[in-house]
């Protein structure tokens, strides 16, 4: 397992590399930036004062440079005037529409963003494991058809939509608000036990609107792979041999219908962080989402850029706990496929 | 039985000494050479420490060498370990692969007993004849092969015996 991990930490440097050159080339691409803007109003408002922090900032984050230099200096691979001082290093840049470092624009969110995805991840797994075993195991059962319902009902529905209609009905029938990820009077307050009380209250209203459609997706999945399972002749045999039920369907075939269930945990990452993006704008959740999107809106590129970086480290790491948990659940190796000499 | 003797082939060890000389370089030089914020020099310095755990286990394998007799399998080196035949408790064959259709991996031979647990990556020369009699060895002094094992036993051409209770695994 120690060479594997190995491996896989290998095929992240290149990946994240990657995925940093498009994140820069996607950014970069409109026309402009937001400096660029913000002088054209500044010159129309006659303000020489600004102009001349616009051109300090300018000057001190390369954006008067070549791309690729742009490119080194946001990493942290290329000296700007302050030396190497970019991702690599811990700097995530300078949000120019909110005139702070985007380290300080993101704060608490970043933590945020990261207890709301992996509870959905949880609260899907949760979720969708049982039902998914009860539904292969009583096929075509009231419940079975109950189940299978709501999972195209939950396919189906946007998240944003969803969202909406719990905030109208929460509103409408307990007159309470759903939105928010905690109590207004912890807003901008340290953490506290009372203040991480009021998040994990908050919670469960976004956790259920973004992981319904990941939910549904797991359980129609983990269904259709343990029905393929129970069909197979070593289960027919093991009945036969008069092996309990219970032992019978989760010792052998739950096991090997669990493969693309944990394989799944790399596909969910990035369609939750996607997903959450939208409910969170629509739920008002103190996550990254909103600044992203205004980020993207106003082209401030090292706040987009940064945030954008962050979520695919979050994806790939979630990729490689997927990895790591499969090659621990099922090492064989696939008959027809190459052992390397 | 005839004592043998294996050693990891030197191609296949400068393969991973190159692999932890970019693991180091990458994550071990910007935690040395530039001052980085806190959290990304534990996060970069740990990375460069696992590589370089990596790299000291990949020597380690270069100067071993693994013995098999009559009454033992050792392994011969700077740490060496060994266990007895009759000591063995549960032999294992798992596959590895970082492709998404799992083709391109290795094996890894895995024997525990008598407090020691010895791995065998498949790079090592004649990995196959060495894996069928440790097997078949560790099988019939009792010790326990998974079928997971023995599905990848046989993909590497090796026809073990069959134990009483295989089925119950």
């Amino acid at each position: 397992m120690f060479t594997y991990i190995i491996h896989r930490l290998l095929i992240m440097i290149p990946t994240l590399i990657a995925i940093s050159v498009i994140t820069f080339v996607i950014i970069q691409l409109p026309e402009g930036d937001y400096l660029s803007n913000l002088v054209q109003e500044l010159q129309a408002q006659g303000e020489a004062a600004a102009l001349e922090k616009v051109e300090f900032l300018r000057q001190q984050y390369g954006l008067d440079q070549p791309e690729i230099i742009q490119y080194g200096m946001w990493m942290g691979f290329w000296p700007g005037p302050a030396g190497f001082n970019g991702l690599l290093q811990g700097n995530w840049g300078w949000a120019f529409e909110q005139d702070m470092p985007v380290s300080d624009v993101v704060g608490d969110r970043v933590l945020l963003s990261c207890i709301l995805n992996f509870t959905t991840i949880f609260f899907i797994y949760l979720v969708s494991f049982p039902i998914g075993v009860y539904s292969a195991t009583r096929q075509y059962s009231i419940g079975d058809y109950g189940f299978t319902f709501l999972g195209y009902l939950g396919l189906a529905t946007p998240n944003f939509l969803l969202a909406l209609i719990m905030m109208y009905f929460a509103n409408l029938w307990f007159g309470v608000s759903i939105g928010g990820l905690m109590d207004p009077e912890y807003l901008g307050q340290d953490w506290s036990w009372g203040k991480l009380g009021s998040v994990l209250a908050h919670l469960v209203a976004p956790v259920i609107v973004i992981g319904t459609s990941g939910t549904a997706g797991m359980i129609r999945r983990l269904r259709a792979n343990l029905l393929d399972e129970l069909q197979r002749q070593y289960v027919v045999t093991a009945r036969a041999k008069g092996v309990p039920r219970g032992k019978l369907i989760m010792k052998y075939p739950v096991r090997m219908a669990l493969n693309p269930f944990i394989a799944d945990i790399g596909n969910l990452l990035p369609s939750i962080v996607s997903g959450s993006a939208i409910v969170a704008v629509v739920m008002q959740l103190p996550t990254l989402g909103p600044i992203l999107l205004q980020a993207l809106q106003s082209q401030d590129q090292y706040l987009a850029g940064s945030i954008l970086m962050f979520l695919a480290g979050l994806t790939v790491i979630g990729m490689l706990i997927s990895d790591l948990l499969l090659a621990a659940l099922d090492p064989r190796i696939r008959l027809g496929g190459g052992v390397a000499k | 039985m005839t004592p043998r003797t294996w050693r990891y082939p030197g191609r296949a060890m400068f393969r991973d000494y190159g692999r932890a000389v970019i693991g180091l370089t990458t994550f071990g030089a910007p935690a040395l050479f530039v001052e980085l914020s806190s959290v990304m020099f534990s996060l970069l310095g740990g990375l460069a420490a696992l590589f370089a755990a990596y790299g000291i286990r990949t020597a380690m394998r270069h100067l071993s060498r693994i013995e098999v007799d009559e009454a033992t399998i050792r392994i011969a080196g700077t740490f060496h370990r060994s266990v007895t035949w009759d000591a063995i408790r549960d032999v294992r064959i798992r596959y590895y692969s970082t492709w998404r259709d799992r083709s391109a991996g290795w094996m890894q031979l895995v024997i525990k007993g008598g407090g020691t647990t010895i791995r065998v990556d498949q790079t090592l020369d004649g990995f196959p004849a060495f894996a069928d009699i440790v097997c078949r060895r560790a099988l019939a002094h009792g010790a326990r092969l998974d079928g997971v094992s023995r599905h990848n036993a046989e993909a590497i051409g090796l026809n073990l015996p069959t134990e009483p209770g295989d089925e119950e695994t």
